[in-house]
């Protein structure tokens, strides 16, 4: 079996896994525990901070190329979406100042 | 041309308990007709089954009726009609079927949708004793058409409807059902089945557009992202030598970000399988954490829910989390979203592969519109929030992130910042769940 071929197949079965768990300790058929229940209404708001923290994660302070874009760009979707409230024009022009920025630094 | 044609006796074949109720069936040149037969009385329940069919006539406009279609069973035979003229058919017959699918029918009911379940009943009623109710619904079949509902239509249609709402998917036959009903209601029952079926198929039809419209507005923030990402993918696989075919199976297998660029990192390292599988866990141990907000919300068909439980990325996951607070399960809109992602993601694979060399163009930074997305994302639910205690969860999880990250670095942060959050989120739930109610 070629590596590459071995890699997919632990890759693709170990990420479905991680996905799965849930369903498979809490799923069908079973009653959830209401502490789940509550971790599942509470949790994705807690997530998307630690995603973003998490796609900033490699903002480094000592230069000013190493987080100039990222912040600059972040605060200008924050910004964006506070102001006109649509979702693709926040991404959109976000994006568009951080490639900028990053082709000026 | 117009002529009645009555029928006095059909023989129906593999259906030994159907039985004509209407008789009379009036010829107006090439028109759908329909043909209303009793299925079964059962604790005073009547279903009936209603099928299409059509007069042809074998040339100018004027000559006889020489061919009724049972839609997929023609049925020749002694009918001419003349212009004017009425006629009565003597022993319609269904025998159109061989033994042989009599005989697979029975093995293969149990594993088929309900519409083609449905479909088979008419012609193997006998398999499905158990479960008729399910599959005395409504069904399209390309050919035939069956429209069995209760006869006390008017009246009873919630009971109908009731019966039906545990058993079948948002967009299979019990959409179709309620939508047929729908529209007998609005006739008065002065329609035939194949009309309110046509209704119903167009209803159903504007619906998973309107869907599928949504779904795509929906999953646009995420094209240019999965594009990109999956591109850089793509030329990494090439760069290791391996064709553009590795990056599509990856991307149709595995797909996972982080997780197809770790693997695309091992690929210049043979012999670290076990490394690669620990390390794999690790960075996508996130995805932990996904499934508890949608345990109650996936509940589909076994192959629906598998596919919605494999294809939860983050961004999946961000976007089905912004739609849960607007429209609860709204499964079908959410599988659409799914499969909108994949399909960016499988794209930008393809391409980065094919076109690894081919393509100068400098797109240094597009990934960030994934970090915008989440921006976005936490922007909307920080505005919706009403109260400080609503915004909690989102501060624990800031906290919790910058914690770890100042005290693990970036590139072990996220399985702590998730634990931490986790506990937080449980030490503070009398708090918050107070705010619940």
């Amino acid at each position: 079996m070629p590596y590459i071929l071995q890699l997919i197949l632990v890759a693709a079965l170990i990420t479905f896994l991680t996905r799965a768990l849930p369903f498979l300790l809490f799923g069908r058929g079973r009653e959830v525990p209401a502490v789940i229940l509550y971790l599942g209404r509470v949790l994705p708001p807690a997530i998307m901070v630690i995603l973003v923290v998490y796609c900033l994660r490699h903002i480094r302070l000592g230069t000013p190329e190493g987080f100039l874009p990222g912040l600059l760009a972040s605060v200008a979707v924050i910004a964006l979406h506070l102001w006109k409230r649509n979702s693709l024009l926040s991404i959109g022009g976000g994006t568009l100042l951080y490639m900028l920025l990053l082709y000026l630094l | 041309m117009k002529g009645n044609v009555a029928i006095d006796r059909v023989d129906f074949g593999f259906f030994p308990h159907l039985n004509l109720l209407e008789t009379d069936v009036a010829v107006d040149d090439i028109k759908m007709e329909v043909l209303r037969l009793a299925v079964f009385e059962e604790q005073s329940a009547v279903y009936e089954i209603y099928l299409d069919f059509t007069c042809r006539q074998a040339g100018e406009t004027d000559s006889p009726v020489d061919e009724i279609h049972l839609d997929g069973f023609a049925v020749r035979g002694d009918f001419d009609v003349e212009a004017g003229e009425d006629r009565t058919i003597r022993g319609l017959s269904l025998h159109a079927f061989p033994k042989i699918l009599e005989k697979t029918i029975g093995i293969l009911a149990g594993f088929l949708p309900a519409e083609v379940k449905a479909f088979l009943f008419l012609l193997h009623p006998e398999s499905f004793v158990k479960g008729k109710e399910e599959v005395v619904l409504l069904a399209v079949f390309k050919t035939v058409v069956i429209c069995a509902t209760r006869a006390n239509v008017d009246g009873n249609v919630d009971a109908g409807k009731n019966q039906l709402t545990h058993k079948s998917s948002p967009f299979g036959t019990q959409a179709l059902f309620s939508y047929s009903i729908e529209f007998r209601q609005k006739m008065k029952r002065g329609c035939t089945g194949g009309q309110a079926l046509c209704y119903a198929e167009r209803r159903k039809g504007e619906e998973i557009l309107s869907t599928l419209r949504a779904a795509f507005q929906k999953s646009l923030p995420i094209l240019a992202g999965y594009l990109f990402m999956g591109f850089a993918f793509g030329v990494l696989v090439r760069q290791a030598g391996y064709s553009w075919l590795w990056a599509l199976l990856s991307a149709l297998l595995v797909y996972a970000g982080s997780g197809q660029f770790l693997l695309a990192a091992f690929l210049f390292d043979p012999q670290a399988l076990p490394l690669f599988a620990l390390t794999t866990f690790l960075v996508n141990s996130r995805h932990l954490f996904y499934g508890l907000s949608f345990l109650t919300v996936f509940r589909g068909k076994g192959l629906r829910r598998l596919y919605s439980i494999f294809s939860l990325t983050d961004e999946t996951y961000s976007v089905l989390c912004g739609l849960l607070r607007e429209t609860p399960a709204c499964q079908p809109m959410m599988l659409q979203i799914a499969l909108l992602h994949h399909l960016y993601w499988i794209l930008g694979c393809c391409l980065g592969a094919i076109f690894a060399s081919a393509i100068p163009l400098k797109l240094e930074g597009v990934d960030f519109s994934m970090t915008a997305l989440f921006l976005v994302i936490v922007v909307e639910q920080w505005k919706s929030a009403g109260s400080l205690r609503d915004r909690l969860p989102a501060l624990l999880g800031g906290m919790s992130a910058l914690l770890t990250l100042l005290l693990l670095g970036p590139e072990h942060f996220i399985l702590p910042a998730l634990c931490l959050a986790l506990l937080a989120l449980l030490a503070f739930r009398r708090f918050l769940e107070e705010e619940a109610s």
